[in-house]
């Protein structure tokens, strides 16, 4: 008996023999909890809670952003920057609000999934786009609707074209939605035709479906025989084209403000005026002092009367042709502050 | 203050205080109100065709009663207008000059 259990011990010999070694490996076998496979696991499960977080954070903040209509790069965007772009610092502001944000963002995160690189933001914007276009694609549903198209350049010089879908909804109300921008190579009606078709295809809808379009009336939107519009009219002939009536009202008054002698003039003259007189920060500054002070003494005396939106401060504004009822604000503004502009004409003319 | 701008600024107050310039700015107010209001109208989303030839209409016949009716309160308002800011008012009974030398 003493033998055997010497023996035993021998067997088992000192803390890294090999029988301990097999024991601790059996040991570890043994506790599941502790196993890779189990460790792995678990890590991804907490990653991938970790995960959608942190996605859910960086969409909440691009969906403000996207709201108000707001720029998400900035200048600067290293960590060492003090304003690193509206994005990443509303990032920065929602995690500094929020444990649980702030666990899994920015340093927390690991650093190859930190989701607040431009191509996720730029990622998370087009699901958002399509998102809404979907909506109003399921809102249109089958029925008949009309579009209104205008181009313009934008500021990096490309030419861009604007699609508005125009429907009546199941509750009969009239509906225009903004479906679209999409970048055509020139101005001409067939490029306009493909962009169009493209955008069509893209969303499911189809040309055969139109029953209305409205353009302004240039001759590659509007025009008889090749312009989108005929174009348009070719694949669908009940299509009616309808030209801008706003526009063509606007086009009526500049044309008419032009062609009579005494109104051109008057507006010339207004032209000037402005020139002259808000040419330097100094006799905009003299107006705006001139004025105040005569809406005072007004209020004083009891010869004008006070109220919300009432008195404000008027400047000169400019009239642009193409800007819809600027002539008729151009006009109430100067009859507003008529006597202050003859002050500072005489302010320059006494020098 | 360079001599340009003076000449200018002389120039310009005498037109602004002309009874031309005047009767033309508040002649155009009352004008433009109208086809103002018609464009705002035109620019609402849930506007038809038919409701805008109807606006044309009414447009149209504003003026039509503006030229007909408002003649004396629009020279009215002229005169009161000028009054307060010390400009001649033109005697419409005084006989019509064309611009330009006599001959």
């Amino acid at each position: 008996m003493e033998k055997k259990k010497k023996r035993f011990d021998l067997h088992i010999g000192k803390s890294n023999s090999c029988h301990n070694a097999a024991q601790i490996k059996c040991e570890n076998l043994m506790n599941e909890k502790q196993s890779i496979m189990t460790l792995l696991f678990e890590q991804t499960v907490k990653s991938q809670s970790d995960y959608r977080t942190r996605l859910n954070a960086s969409i909440k903040c691009a969906h403000f952003l996207l709201h108000q209509g707001l720029p998400f790069r900035g200048h600067d965007e290293c960590e060492c920057s003090s304003n690193q772009g509206n994005y990443l610092e509303l990032l920065h502001f929602l995690s500094r609000n929020n444990e649980v944000i702030k666990r899994v963002t920015f340093s927390e995160a690991p650093r190859h999934n930190k989701l607040t690189s431009p191509d996720i933001q730029k990622d998370i914007t087009q699901a958002a786009a399509e998102e809404i276009t979907n909506v109003i694609i399921k809102d249109l549903g089958d029925s008949l609707f009309s579009i209104l198209i205008d181009e313009s350049r934008d500021i990096s010089i490309k030419e861009q074209m604007v699609v508005v879908l125009r429907y009546v909804d199941n509750n009969g109300h009239i509906i225009e939605h903004f479906l679209g921008i999409q970048h055509v190579r020139d101005t001409t009606a067939s490029s306009f035709k493909a962009a169009i078709e493209a955008l069509f295809s893209k969303h499911g809808l189809s040309i055969s479906r139109l029953h209305s379009q409205g353009y302004h009336g240039a001759s590659n939107m509007g025009g008889e025989f090749n312009g989108l519009k005929a174009l348009i009219l070719n694949s669908n002939p009940s299509a009616y084209y309808v030209h801008c009536f706003a526009h063509k009202l606007q086009l009526t008054l500049v044309a008419g403000t032009k062609k009579h002698n005494e109104v051109g003039d008057v507006f010339n003259f207004i032209s000037s005026i402005i020139n002259i007189v808000g040419a330097s920060c100094k006799r905009m500054e003299v107006i705006r002092e001139k004025q105040y002070a005569r809406i005072i003494e007004g209020l004083e005396n009891g010869e004008i009367s006070s109220g919300q939106g009432l008195n404000q401060e008027t400047s000169l504004r400019r009239y642009g042709d193409t800007r819809w009822g600027s002539h008729y604000v151009t006009i109430i503004h100067l009859l507003v502050i008529f006597s202050s502009v003859l002050d500072v004409l005489e302010i320059i003319r006494m020098g | 203050m360079n001599s340009e701008q003076r000449t200018e600024a002389v120039v310009l107050t005498d037109i602004m205080e002309s009874f031309n310039f005047i009767f033309i700015l508040h002649c155009l107010r009352r004008i433009l109100a109208v086809t103002n209001e018609f464009s705002q109208a035109l620019q609402r989303k849930d506007q038809d065709i038919k409701n805008a030839m109807s606006l044309l209409k009414t447009s149209k016949e504003r003026f039509k009663m503006m030229r007909e009716n408002d003649w004396e309160s629009l020279l009215e308002e002229v005169s009161s207008f000028c009054i307060k800011h010390d400009s001649d008012i033109l005697n419409m009974d005084d006989e019509y000059k064309l611009r330009g030398r006599s001959r």
